[in-house]
């Protein structure tokens, strides 16, 4: 009898919690079961490609004030993101994400297109950098985040630091560089689609690159990690992952091309059928208001609004060289460049 | 208490074999049946047909005068009102020894007080008197069997049913239970069906004992009557290990085929061919260094040697008192007498035995 | 009863593999399976799980007659050091083995320094084998301990008696009756192997290595096809068929064993004389090499104050270790982790134990097919499984429910309850439900009471194993969350994807450490009952 007991302990340990634990979050149910009660908390979902820890100090903070919404995060690549929006639209309860905030403004763009976005123009919009707004008012830009050359400075000297996207191609870097892959990164696909319609890049350039065989990591952060360790001394990737490992003390620069880095803007926007308006909006305006894009610029991103200052080491927007194509442009080919840079490189 | 009764009863196996067939059985009230044969011969089929783990195909089966088996009717175990010690106790690991033993008296929803009083009753008159809370896994093989015990006759069955209960212990405890279950079936007047494999236990213990034989009963009979008169040379030969010698009957003198052997059996017996079975008590063997036998072993017993003695071509057992043979000597050997059965017939009445000892 | 139980097993067993085979079914897209992409990840699953397989019987058996078979010292520490690996779930141990031998580990990093290229980069093909192998080989080690002692050491005396010396008593004797074993090992690990989703996602993908299970994993997140549900649940049961087909042959080589009668009689130890301490030496390393270093690495990997600064003790800092243990994902999966793996150990052990009694116990043929029913999914792969209740979940209203991923334990989870119940019973003789018939009870009565009641401490082990089974495992719940119900497997893996490297290693450590002193515990009570 004794032995069943302590058999008995563990699992009956193992029960309640698991019912307890059941219960507690089942109580932080999706947004379509909070609005029954009527009462105080509302639920929001955010689909974003947002890292982890930058993600949980931005809703922390939003819930400092507001206190009656509670933010439920999922986070995956852009890419991924996308495919999932795309399976739950054909299910029969739709999105069921409240509040979009992935890498780039082409995706948006085509979830304006297809009616599938909610119109909201954020209180603070006059400070808001243009650029970044959507005329129709579908989206807004939350940051600038652009892509430039990483390279580790205990292996590449000072001299021999490659200065521009064509300089990538030279021999000398072969399989020394690592990039982060579009089928998961935003940036990276609007990126691919940028290159391939800068006349001075174009598919020739990226044929020249894949040429030198750079690694393919994911996305942004494995490569950023593996510049600051040496794996490959060379990266392509988006500025603000440099300056964080470089505040931490990592080997790692950044280097701006000179035929000019493209950028995205991390827009945020509501999903049309969103239960949740009201708190839905209450987020964006917190992404892009005054304490939003502070908190911004202490994650080492560059801001949408000129009054919050820019993270150190960063040079303003004024001083570095921007590749800003129509957007329509970008929309209608970043599929195929995309699929070239595919077939190219994986 | 009461009567188990078996009208022709024939039990067929799933691949066609017959596990019993033709089985006439009546055990009278408080009567203690041993059951014994080889291997393979039905006895544990047939107890566990009065059980109720295994349906006649045809036939009848009756706990006094309740029909518990035949035609349309069939009672399933756990409402015949029988007790079973099974060969491994099955005492149940993962409950004590009161709750194993009160656990009849739980079916049948009896009070919890009374339940206690009964359990303790039992267990002290199978010698385990406190034993209420013991762990069975602490316990030794015949403790455990007596535990079993208990818990078969707590709820004061109408039979007992012990199939092969004490087969798994060792000579000395299954010497000493033996004696304690006779005295306990004694003192509660239980009709007792015990099967064993073990010649001796069964002649012991039992009021009549049947033996069986591919499912057919050879001879249901006392314990002296068996020994005396076996029915067939099957039963003489399993019973006390006679040899079986064939030949023909001529003229009220056997005659063994291609041996010397030659025994009166006197005019009961018809002409033809014929068996004769010689029990090992009913041959003397002397030592004779001219003699046509010798002795091929001999294993000493407290009662006299156990020999096997080769008699031109023939082994026979020879149960041996007086001085010690060894292996190797020369012997001459006389039958005292012989059970002839004629071969043709198929159940014999056993022929009077001839008594003329007759020099080899 | 066995009506009820099943339709349990029907619901958790039948219905998804069925879905899938229905969805597979019209064989359209069984073009797609001779496609370039699955082609090459076929080749390369069956490429590292063979190969991965038979260096995991090799090292198995090894170290089960090393531990088993002779008198090397501290033994009792060694087997369970060696075991430890079937306590960490693979991808964690990935992750660890990078911070070994990822290109950018202390080791190469410094053979780089002073040779100009990294020393062994575990990125690729035989960076998979070599992990593949690593968490297999337990399984390898289980499996033969158990064979080496059910031969009687009877026959290896016998060899001594004919003259043969200790080591040629054991690889004549002892290895030829472990063929079954041997084999039988073989193709578990096989099987098992195939469908791992962690390491060749970890491990392989850097280098382009595919294997099946990746690719599924990339055809249904990126939307990189059209269909692809459908060309997945084609891929499956390409997978389930070369399953079954393993089982089939496990089957056919576990009846060609010689039936033996144990013996009682312990086995004799082979003095191994003045090999000895050089062979427990070589052993240790061995196995501290494959179990300690990999958390020595987490543990470097955590405490490292920046990527790419040199392993000095001024570089280490608990800072990432803090931020890890309050990252909201990993709490809220480690949550939802720990919630679903004890609701599928109670589903399980209760289901299990009604399904192993039904089989050891009723003597009929829907009693008997229903145990094969519940052990089939240990023959399906993890993602064939993922993939079959992915299809499902619509109809079923379980879509982006964390109710699914408990649907998938429970059809993955529930064999190791079923047999841990079954195999007892089964050499239980049938006496003990007579002796309650006979006392009264009735046949369901009986089953309840006797039956269910003996076998409640193997329900109860198997059920606590499920629940240690379920909150490592990662195949499953990575292609099955959805928002809000990530388990801790997926937030560990999503932080390394993402670069995440600090603190996916701080909370691989956190799971690799709970896993080893779970195991401590569970070897200390089952010593003591």
């Amino acid at each position: 009898m004794n032995r069943t007991l302590t058999r008995f302990a563990p699992l009956a340990v193992l029960s309640v919690a698991g019912i307890a634990l059941a219960g507690c979050s089942s109580s932080g149910a999706p947004a379509d079961a909070a609005g029954a009660e009527g009462a105080e908390t509302r639920t929001i979902t955010v689909y974003t490609s947002e890292p982890e820890e930058k993600i949980d100090a931005i809703v922390d903070a939003f819930t400092a004030q507001n206190p009656t919404v509670e933010v439920e995060v999922f986070r995956a690549g852009t890419g991924d993101l996308t495919t999932r929006i795309a399976t739950e639209q054909k299910s029969a309860d739709g999105v069921q994400a409240d509040v979009l905030l992935a890498a780039d403004a082409a995706t948006f763009e085509g979830y304006a297109a297809d009616g599938d976005l909610l119109e909201y123009t954020p209180a603070d919009v006059e400070a808001i950098n243009p650029d970044v707004v959507d005329p129709e008012g579908y989206y807004t830009g939350t940051r600038i985040i652009p892509t430039v050359i990483a390279y580790n400075t205990s292996m590449i000297d000072e001299a021999d630091v490659p200065a521009s996207w064509q300089e990538l191609t030279d021999p000398a870097y072969a399989d020394k560089i690592v990039m982060p892959n579009p089928d998961v990164s935003g940036a990276a696909a609007y990126n691919a689609a940028v290159w391939a319609l800068t006349p001075e890049l174009g598919e020739t350039w990226l044929a020249a690159l894949a040429e030198n065989s750079p690694v393919i990591a994911d996305s942004n952060g494995p490569v950023s990690q593996a510049v600051a360790t040496g794996a490959q001394p060379v990266g392509v990737v988006v500025d603000y992952l440099v300056r964080e490992l470089a505040e931490q003390g990592s080997p790692i620069a950044v280097s701006y091309p000179t035929e000019g880095v493209p950028y995205v803007s991390q827009p945020v926007g509501i999903f049309a059928n969103t239960d949740e308006e009201a708190a839905s909006q209450a987020f964006v305006d917190f992404l892009v208001s005054e304490e939003g894009q502070q908190l911004a610029v202490e994650q080492s991103y560059l801001p949408v609004r000129g009054d919050v200052g820019t993270p150190e080491g960063a040079p303003s927007m004024d001083d570095i060289t921007i590749l800003n194509p129509a957007l329509e442009d970008v929309q209608s080919t970043q599929d195929a460049a995309v699929e070239t840079f595919r077939k190219l490189f994986l | 208490m009461s009567s188990v009764t078996l009208d022709s009863v024939f039990v067929r196996f799933p691949g066609g074999a017959f596990g019993l067939q033709d089985i006439d059985l009546r055990v009278a009230d408080g009567e203690f049946l041993a059951l014994v044969g080889p291997s393979g011969s039905g006895k544990t089929t047939l107890l566990r047909s009065i059980a109720g783990f295994a349906q006649p195909t045809s036939g009848r089966v009756l706990i006094g005068e309740r029909t518990v088996a035949g035609g349309d009717a069939f009672v399933p175990p756990e409402r015949r009102g029988l007790g079973m010690v099974f060969q491994q106790h099955a005492v149940w690991p993962h409950w004590n020894v009161g709750r194993n033993v009160e656990y009849p008296l739980r079916r049948a929803g009896v009070a919890r007080a009374e339940r206690r009083r009964r359990a303790a009753e039992v267990l002290e008159s199978v010698g385990l008197a406190g034993f209420e809370r013991r762990d069975p896994s602490t316990l030794s093989g015949g403790q455990r069997q007596r535990v079993a015990l208990a818990r078969a006759i707590v709820a004061r069955p109408d039979v007992l049913l012990l199939d092969e209960a004490l087969s798994a212990l060792d000579e000395p405890l299954r010497d000493r239970l033996r004696l304690e279950l006779h005295a306990l079936a004694r003192e509660l007047g239980l009709t007792v069906i015990h099967v064993t494999h073990d010649r001796a236990e069964a002649l012991a213990l039992a009021d009549r004992v049947a033996v069986l034989d591919a499912g057919r009963i050879q001879q249901i009979d006392t314990p002296e009557r068996l020994l005396e008169a076996p029915a067939t040379p099957f039963v003489a030969h399993f019973l006390s290990d006679a040899t079986l010698v064939d030949g023909a009957v001529a003229g009220g003198v056997f005659r063994a085929g291609g041996h010397p052997m030659v025994v009166r059996c006197g005019t009961s017996v018809p002409d033809g061919d014929a068996r004769a079975a010689i029990a090992p008590g009913a041959v003397s063997v002397r030592r004779d260094p001219d003699g046509d036998a010798s002795v091929r072993s001999s294993l000493f017993t407290p009662s006299g040697s156990d020999l096997v003695v080769d008699w031109a071509g023939l082994s026979m057992r020879v149960t041996h008192v007086g001085p010690r043979l060894h292996e190797g000597e020369r012997v001459r050997v006389g039958i005292d007498g012989a059970q002839v059965y004629p071969s043709a017939a198929t159940s014999v009445a056993p022929v009077g035995a001839a008594r003329e000892r007759i020099a080899a | 009863m066995v009506a009820a139980l099943w339709l349990a097993a029907g619901f958790f067993v039948l219905l998804p593999i069925g879905a899938i085979v229905l969805l597979a079914g019209d064989g359209s897209q069984a073009a797609v399976l001779l496609q370039g992409d699955v082609l090459e990840a076929a080749r390369n699953s069956f490429v590292s799980a063979g190969a991965s397989a038979v260096l995991a019987v090799i090292i198995g058996t090894a170290l089960a007659l090393l531990l088993d078979r002779t008198d090397i010292p501290f033994r009792s520490a060694l087997r369970i050091l060696a075991l430890s690996p079937l306590l960490m779930p693979p991808f964690v141990g990935a992750i660890a083995w990078l911070g070994i031998a990822g290109p950018t580990s202390p080791l190469n990093l410094a053979w780089r320094d002073a040779f100009g290229a990294p020393l062994w980069s575990i990125y690729g093909a035989d960076g998979v084998i070599l992990l593949l192998t690593v968490h297999s080989y337990p399984v390898v080690m289980l499996i033969v301990s158990a064979a080496l002692r059910r031969i009687p050491s009877d026959l290896e005396q016998a060899a001594r008696m004919s003259g043969a010396g200790p080591v040629r008593s054991v690889l004549q004797v002892t290895v030829p009756l472990l063929r079954p074993a041997l084999l039988s090992s073989f193709i578990v690990v096989a099987v098992g192997n195939l469908a791992d989703f962690g390491i060749p996602s970890i491990i392989g993908l850097p280098e382009r290595f595919v294997t099946l299970a990746t690719l599924v994993y990339r055809y249904l997140q990126s939307g990189t096809v059209d269909e692809p549900l459908q060309i997945v649940a084609t891929i499956g049961v390409f997978v389930l068929v070369l399953a079954l087909i393993g089982v089939v042959l496990q089957a056919l080589a576990a009846g060609r064993g010689a039936q033996l009668d144990t013996s009682q009689a312990r086995a004799e130890r082979v003095r191994l004389g003045g090999w000895r301490t050089p062979t427990a030496v070589l052993t240790w390393v061995v196995v501290l090499g494959i179990t300690v270093l990999p958390l020595v690495a987490l543990a470097a990997q955590t405490l490292l104050k920046a990527p790419g600064v040199p392993l000095t003790w001024s570089n280490l800092t608990l800072d990432h270790f803090a931020d890890a243990l309050t990252s909201e994902t990993a709490l809220q999966g480690a949550a939802n982790s720990l919630m679903l793996a004890s609701l599928a150990a109670v589903v399980c052990g209760v289901l299990g134990l009604g399904i192993g009694v039904a089989v050891a116990r009723v003597r009929s043929r829907p009693a008997r097919l229903l145990g094969a029913t519940a052990n089939l999914p240990q023959a399906v792969p993890g993602i064939v499984i993922a993939v079959a209740w992915l299809i499902l979940a619509p109809t079923l209203g379980l879509f982006n429910t964390p109710w699914l991923i408990l649907c998938a334990y429970v059809t993955s989870f529930i064999a190791l309850v079923v047999q841990a119940v079954a195999a007892p019973l089964e050499s239980t003789p049938a006496s003990a439900e007579e002796a309650a018939r006979i006392a009264g009870a009735g046949r369901l009565r009986s089953l309840i009471d006797i039956t269910c009641r003996m076998a409640l401490p193997a329900a109860l082990s198997g059920a606590v194993l499920v629940a240690v089974t379920a909150v490592r495992e990662l195949t499953l719940s990575v292609l099955l969350l959805s928002p809000g119900s990530q388990t801790l497997g997926v937030a560990i893996f999503n932080f390394q994807q993402a670069g995440a490297f600090s603190t996916a290693s701080a909370w691989s450590l956190i799971v690799a450490v709970f896993g080893l002193a779970f195991i401590g515990v569970a070897t200390r009570t089952s010593s003591r009952s």
